[in-house]
């Protein structure tokens, strides 16, 4: 019988390990819902959103819109979607408002969106501060606006609503992220056991000893709490000696 | 003759007692020439001497003549086992010259089922086991019984297994469920076939029948 190697991969035997181990793992599932909720609920800080809307639409002749117009327009709106989050807007926009934050900051707080089929865009900030997020939103409707113009060599660009200072924010819900912490957790165990499982050499069934030893195998014997504890216990007591001695006499 | 009660120490689980008749037909169909054979393992604990005991009686229960050898001479499970205080006399003093073969060998409380304990400890058991008194003594006893159980010492550990092993008709190895890395259960079995011992099998011992799949689940030896 040839050394066995190689990694063999029982998937039948690993499933029915990991259902065995159902406990742990429904434990690991709990152990990191409640960590994910509790986490949640510490750290959670709610975010403010302020949108302004702008329409883009250029106009090369005096006389008045041409279907060119629309077209080179309809393009500019994927330019505009980029230009407005560059650093050159964002150091303007903390410059006027004295903010204290980064250029890199300020750009991922700006979303940019736009109605299909139109030029109209929705940017929206999303800050922890209501009104940081309504002052940075109109600085970019603004002097934002008016930076990108002059880079995309249009018109002035059109600011059709202002931001208003957001009264309600939103918060990551503790729930959902109760849910995704308990499926991760119950991912990991998972991968652990397996890992453990499939690395285990030791010889525990039947089909082992065929694949390892090449023996066949004579008998199964159970597990027996009776029997492993009367192996374990110690060494001879009087009372079996006066016994043996007790049939030497009647004999 | 000395008696050694070995009754109470018999397993009363259904299903221990079951698979220990399953092992014994499997041992009376690996041949009537597979008379006198020897359990080893690879170490100590993994319950050798426990089957060795069930499996013994249950022979003596289908009305053979059956003796149980303890030759593990360093250390005399059996004796410990049973709480025997009785005489001292057993293979070492035997195999040493220090008693005859009579003196040594106990009746139990099972009928049928005799027994030979492994004596006092020595300092040099496998040049004791290797010599020629020892095959004299199995030559006896495969005269006077029908079946010899040898309970031979871990493998792993001291190489007597392998020395008696070619004296007998067959060796069983022991192997305790998800105790030992297959390594170790190879090692010994090249052990044994260098030294010129037949395997007949392995008996897996301790199993967790939950781990077993379809055929031996865990109900499959319920009946009642």
């Amino acid at each position: 019988m040839e050394e066995k190697h190689e990694l063999e991969l029982d998937f039948g035997d690993l499933f029915r390990y990991l259902k065995r181990k159902i406990l742990v793992l429904l434990l690991a599932a709990l152990i990191g819902g409640v960590f994910g909720f509790v986490f949640t609920k510490v750290t959670a800080v709610p975010k403010y959103s302020a949108n302004i809307s702008v329409y883009l639409m250029i106009k090369q002749y005096e006389e008045g819109i041409v279907y060119s117009d629309y077209q080179i327009s309809s393009q500019l709106v994927y330019d505009y979607q980029a230009l407005i989050k560059c650093r050159t807007v964002a150091d303007r926009v903390i410059e006027d408002l004295d903010l204290d934050m980064t250029p890199e900051q300020v750009a991922d707080a700006i979303t940019v969106d736009y109605e299909t089929y139109s030029r109209v865009l929705t940017v929206t900030v999303t800050d922890s501060d209501p009104q940081r997020a309504a002052d940075i939103a109109n600085a970019l409707g603004n002097q934002g606006n008016e930076l990108v113009a002059d880079m995309m060599r249009m018109g002035a660009i059109q600011l059709v609503d202002e931001a208003k200072v957001p009264d309600s924010g939103s918060v990551a819900n503790p729930i959902t992220r109760a849910v995704l912490f308990a499926a991760v957790a119950v991912v990991l165990t998972a991968g652990v056991l397996a890992v453990i499982r499939v690395l285990d050499d030791t010889i525990r069934s039947e089909a082992d000893v065929q694949r390892y030893l090449g023996l066949s195998v004579l008998g199964i014997i159970p597990e027996n709490a009776e029997l492993t504890a009367a192996a374990k216990k110690p060494a001879a007591k009087p009372a079996a000696s006066k016994a043996s001695a007790a049939r030497k006499e009647k004999r | 003759m000395d008696t050694v009660s070995v009754k109470k120490h018999m397993a009363t689980d259904f299903q221990v007692t079951e698979a220990i008749k399953v092992l014994r037909t499997n041992l009376f169909f690996s041949g009537n020439d597979k008379r006198v054979v020897a359990l080893t393992s690879y170490q100590a604990s993994e319950g050798k001497s426990t089957l060795a005991l069930q499996l013994a009686a249950s022979i003596a229960e289908t009305g053979k003549r059956v003796v149980l050898v303890d030759a593990d001479l360093r250390k005399s499970a059996l004796a410990s086992r049973l709480r025997y205080r009785g005489k001292p006399v057993g293979l070492s003093h035997y195999l040493s010259g220090m008693a005859n073969a009579d003196e040594m060998l106990c009746e139990t409380d099972v009928k049928g089922f005799y027994m030979v304990f492994s004596g006092a400890r020595v300092p040099n058991p496998a040049e004791l086991l290797g010599a020629s008194s020892f095959d004299k003594l199995i030559a006896a006893l495969r005269d006077t019984f029908d079946y010899v159980i040898v309970d031979a010492a871990p493998l792993g550990q001291v190489i007597d297994a392998a020395i008696i092993a070619p004296k007998l008709d067959g060796v069983i190895m022991v192997i305790n469920a998800a105790d030992n890395s297959y390594k170790n259960e190879q090692r010994i079995k090249h052990q044994l076939e260098r030294s010129g011992g037949k395997i007949l099998g392995v008996i897996l011992n301790r199993v967790n029948l939950s781990e077993l799949e379809g055929y031996y689940s865990k109900n499959h030896y319920s009946y009642d």
